[in-house]
């Protein structure tokens, strides 16, 4: 059993003790969270051995699901009930975000997806009031349908090629069907990574879900769609690549414009941004031979600070910037700075890379584009930023102590890949 | 002394640090933790530049995945000298704001992102490749942002802000361009016109245009010139030390630095030197019309880059770096000058409020008289003839049209600066009791502006020393024109006509501008641009509703799209 298994193996465990203990764990978040985290922690060391780029996969996945649980214990007043759940829930969405990733064959990578799409959408629901709901119930129909089209591409490509392996590029240049068929199940990865036109219930899920889930939900979508996205650009070649370059850049457009009319409204600009995010994402798979390593690296950093960002804001029902406090304050801060790509943040190298294969593969005007949306970000991430600072002064409400291991954690993560990115690109390309 | 100072952006951390964790704990005397750091990066920028050589510090592969990953430093007599420039204004400008900002609730905060820009701007000036360029280079731009929208209970201190921000954003989105699109293995930026390195596609012309973008943004010329004159939003200390002397000038820096390349670009080249010689002349014409004292000497220091342009797009980087050099004293000068009449007006900026007020203040009065007349280009006696003279002497050399104009050019700083001059300090007071002198926080304020009195009388003696030392970087230098010369007695006669025949109008008393509220709204044409963009924006997010059907809708008409399109395509 290769180590990606056995991670998955010991998340999938981590999952069902929660549950077992759900009556005792129920009134008691800070238990709930820690009875998790051993879970992560073991899944993300044993990531280390497994060969890469995987090895990325499985680590990021798992430190985001072990930074999600360190936010549990604020879950209560997000989520009135469910804490366990929501525990057990973060631990078996990210063993299905690992299968997705991981998968070698179509079949492996829909059973991870769905048990990654339901996880999340249930996570969604579990938040407060009427909106999480509603959100999470879009998320779910428009998931379902994307479902539709990838079983139905599925189809297709058994019917082209006689195998559930992903389509080789012969295969897929040699029949209309085949390209079809990948072109559909793409489309069902790229649901996960919301890209445009695919982003509409990704976008009301991550406004609507409650901020210490939502990270999760955002990041472990994005890193596992990646991973399964390049495999398929890989195997099938330069076909399926052009789709995604365009559609990427698209995405960057509209995530863009629509995170300049969110002035208000920092969820939604978040949400927004994650959009705009999967775009870079989408233009990095589709831009040659080495697309897919950057995608991943890329969605391995956009995993670390939008955690950060999430970190900061857990335990809110509703953002409101001036109330933070000191700490929280300069995490999201720093948050802000690595989601618009201020160097020497994570954020910058990765949008870096992007451009490098992007200038090289696909030509200039797909660059150009990412460039616009890349420095412009910085109109809407770094908005709130004097208001920010000024609130650092403490007349905002002190830090909940139960928060300062995970913000911590997550701004020692964003600044250790900022100060040395090598370390994701090497567990993503290797030496 | 070099292997010290190519660590220079460390200097001003430590301060950052206390002040930002709230040492000393007296408010009153918040920001004395951060005093040391410029004080001693000038020191060690002088005691390197005196010994001259160089250093580099080289990390490969810190980022594998660009052309050149390696975090390289470069620390020589050229970085020596912008460092000097920094610390010197940087000194200067800390020990002012202990006075200007003596009352401010936020002084812990102004002092903490003063660090920052210092330290962020060290980065800028060290950097040795495109990488590290650019940390420094978006790192100034958002110090520049948070100070200037540091008073943000102010109306339209946000929005200056954000402009800012936008047309910084076009400059680092060329930087990062630059820096996507170079060779495998190139990126060091002494290195950029080798013939490895303009291999690519768009070759020299395409790099040096980037970097030419890069600069004008920085250095708000031709239409990126938008933002800097709403800049005077922030605090007067901020508009002398970032947006007059060290920030506004990066772009000068970078083209000095990279002088190589535009020498194998003569059309970008030439480009530079129409660009800045046009802004210089429209920048003028601007200022006269200004109602806002400090936007006023704003769109001085816009024309001022414009020569300096103008002299690095003639082929002559050193004439270029050396105004940049004597510009920062003196420019520092009119604005700390400026900003001690404003201070003691409790704030007010509009020169209606301002007219005749500045009589009531000796050191402010000397101070902006000896600023103006470096401005013009007095010889002997002001270091701004030095250098002013050997940017047109140059231009006059190869392409003798922009040396005409910018010569021409002169008669209109003295008419703006005669203007700004005239009406503060020569009028009659309108109001004399709005002023009030505060002890205390005024004496910070008029010694510290002393050295820069100095610097703007004799720092141009240093000019044939400069060219000296600074051979090792930029290669062979024509020599300097001697100290009195024709065309430098020209511009000063053309810029001395402009003075006093500005002056002479102001001050009569049937002369008297309004009293205006100072707004820092963009320009027409800038607003237009956003307001179009925040329409796309709006329009985009009502499409976005949060209906289900609509969304299933636009889902699968979108797949069919891209299922039709690649399909049919193949």
């Amino acid at each position: 059993m290769t180590p990606v298994y056995q991670s998955i193996g010991v998340l999938v465990l981590g999952a069902v003790v929660p549950l077992l203990l759900v009556s005792r764990l129920s009134g008691q978040p800070r238990a709930a969270g820690l009875v998790g985290l051993p879970f992560a922690i073991v899944a993300a060391g044993l990531g280390l051995q497994a060969s890469q780029p995987l090895s990325l996969a499985v680590v990021a996945l798992s430190s985001v699901c072990g930074l999600a649980l360190l936010l549990v214990p604020v879950l209560q007043p997000e989520v009135p009930a469910h804490v366990a759940e929501a525990a057990a829930l973060l631990l078996l969405g990210t063993a299905g975000a690992i299968g997705l990733a991981a998968s070698t064959d179509l079949l492996q990578a829909v059973v991870g997806l769905e048990t990654l799409a339901l996880s999340a959408v249930t996570l969604v629901a579990l938040g407060a009031g009427e909106r999480a709901l509603e959100a999470a119930f879009k998320y779910l129909v428009l998931g379902a349908i994307s479902l539709a089209g990838l079983l139905f591409g599925l189809g297709l490509v058994i019917l082209g090629t006689g195998s559930l392996g992903f389509p080789t590029a012969a295969q897929v240049s040699g029949s209309p069907l085949v390209l079809a068929g990948v072109v559909l199940v793409g489309m069902g990865f790229a649901f996960e990574l919301a890209l445009f036109p695919l982003h509409w219930g990704a976008l009301d899920a991550y406004t609507a879900a409650a901020p210490s889930l939502a990270g999760f939900v955002m990041s472990a979508s994005k890193l596992a769609a990646a991973f399964a996205l390049g495999r398929l650009v890989l195997a099938a070649g330069l076909e399926v690549a052009q789709i995604l370059v365009w559609v990427g850049c698209l995405t960057i457009i509209w995530g863009t414009f629509g995170a300049l009319g969110q002035a208000d409204n920092l969820r939604r600009m978040l949400a927004y941004s994650a959009v705009t995010h999967a775009g870079f994402i989408g233009l990095a798979l589709g831009s040659g031979p080495n697309g897919p390593t950057t995608a991943a690296f890329y969605a391995a950093v956009y995993g670390s600070m939008a955690m950060l960002v999430f970190a900061a804001l857990a335990g809110q029902r509703e953002p409101r910037v001036r109330s933070l406090g000191p700490l929280r304050a300069v995490a999201l801060a720093l948050g802000l700075f690595s989601l618009s790509g201020v160097p020497p943040t994570p954020g910058f190298w990765a949008k870096l890379a992007v451009l490098v294969v992007a200038w090289q593969a696909t030509g200039p005007l797909p660059t150009l584009i990412a460039v616009a949306g890349g420095v412009f970000s910085v109109l809407y991430y770094l908005r709130p930023l004097p208001d920010l600072f000024a609130a650092v002064r403490g007349d905002g409400a002190a830090a909940r102590p139960v928060l300062v291991p995970g913000v911590l954690v997550a701004a020692l993560a964003v600044v250790a890949l900022g100060l040395f990115p090598g370390i994701a690109w090497t567990l993503a390309r290797g030496g | 002394m070099m292997g010290l100072l190519a660590w220079a952006w460390l200097f001003t951390l430590p301060g950052l640090v206390l002040t930002a964790l709230g040492f000393p704990r007296d408010r009153r005397q918040a920001g004395y933790a951060s005093l040391a750091g410029p004080f001693v990066l000038l020191i060690v920028a002088v005691i390197a530049l005196l010994g001259g050589g160089s250093s580099n510090v080289a990390f490969e592969s810190w980022l594998p995945f660009l052309p050149d990953g390696a975090y390289r430093a470069l620390a020589d007599e050229l970085s020596a000298l912008m460092l000097a420039i920094l610390g010197f204004v940087a000194a200067v400008v800390y020990v002012y704001s202990l006075g200007y900002m003596a009352d401010d609730p936020g002084r812990r905060r102004f002092f903490a992102y003063l660090d920052l820009f210092v330290a962020t701007m060290a980065v800028l000036v060290l950097a040795g490749n495109l990488a590290v360029l650019l940390i420094g280079w978006t790192g100034v731009g958002i110090s520049s942002f948070l100070l200037i929208s540091f008073w943000l209970d102010r109306p339209g201190t946000l929005s200056a802000g954000l402009q800012a921000l936008a047309a910084n954003a076009v400059g680092d989105g060329a930087l990062l361009l630059a820096a996507s699109i170079v060779p495998t293995g190139c990126g060091a930026l002494i290195n950029l016109g080798t013939q490895q390195c303009t291999a690519g596609l768009g070759g020299a012309e395409l790099l040096a245009l980037l970097l030419f973008v890069a600069a004008a943004a920085k250095s708000a010329q031709g239409p990126l010139y938008f933002w800097l004159p709403n800049a005077m939003a922030g605090p007067t200390p901020i508009s002398a030390l970032i947006h007059a002397a060290t920030m506004v000038a990066a772009g000068v820096y970078v083209l000095v630095r990279t002088h190589a390349l535009l020498a194998v670009a003569p059309q970008v080249s030439l480009w530079i030197a129409v660009v800045g010689t046009a802004t210089a002349i429209a920048a003028s014409l601007a200022s006269v019309f200004q109602a806002n004292f400090k936007k006023g000497i704003a769109y001085s220091t816009i024309a001022q880059l414009g020569y300096m342009f103008a002299g690095v797009g003639v082929g002559a980087p050193f004439t270029g770096l050396f105004h940049l050099f004597t510009h920062a004293s003196f420019k520092a000068l009119l604005f700390l000058a400026a900003g001690i009449v404003i201070h003691g007006a409790g704030g007010r900026e509009s020169l209606g409020e301002l007219r005749g007020l500045g009589r009531f203040f000796v050191f402010s009065l000397w101070g902006f008289l000896i600023g103006s007349l470096a401005l013009i280009g007095t010889p002997l006696v002001t270091a701004g003839s030095f250098s002013k003279d050997a940017i047109i002497d140059a231009a006059m050399a190869s392409q003798p049209v922009i040396g005409w104009i910018l010569l021409l050019g002169v008669t209109l700083t003295g008419v703006y600066i005669g203007r700004l001059f005239g009406i503060v300090y020569l009028a009659p007071a309108a109001d004399p009791h709005a002023v009030h002198h505060d002890e205390s926080s005024e004496r910070h304020m008029n010694w510290s502006i002393v050295p820069l009195m100095v610097g703007s009388v004799v720092m141009g003696y240093l000019g044939n020393w400069l060219r000296t030392v600074l051979e090792g970087p930029l290669g062979p230098i024509e020599a300097l024109p001697p100290l009195l010369n024709v065309t430098g007695g020209l511009a000063f006669i053309l810029g001395a006509v402009g003075f006093v025949s500005a002056t002479w109008y102001v001050r009569r008393p049937s002369y008297a501008p309004a009293a205006t509220e100072t707004s820092y709204r963009a320009d027409p044409w800038v607003r237009a641009i956003a307001e179009a963009g925040y329409a796309a924006a709006g329009a985009l997010s009502r499409i976005q509703s949060g209906v289900l059907p609509r969304y299933v809708f636009g889902s699968i008409v979108g797949v069919a799209l891209i299922l039709l399109v690649r399909v049919s395509l193949r």
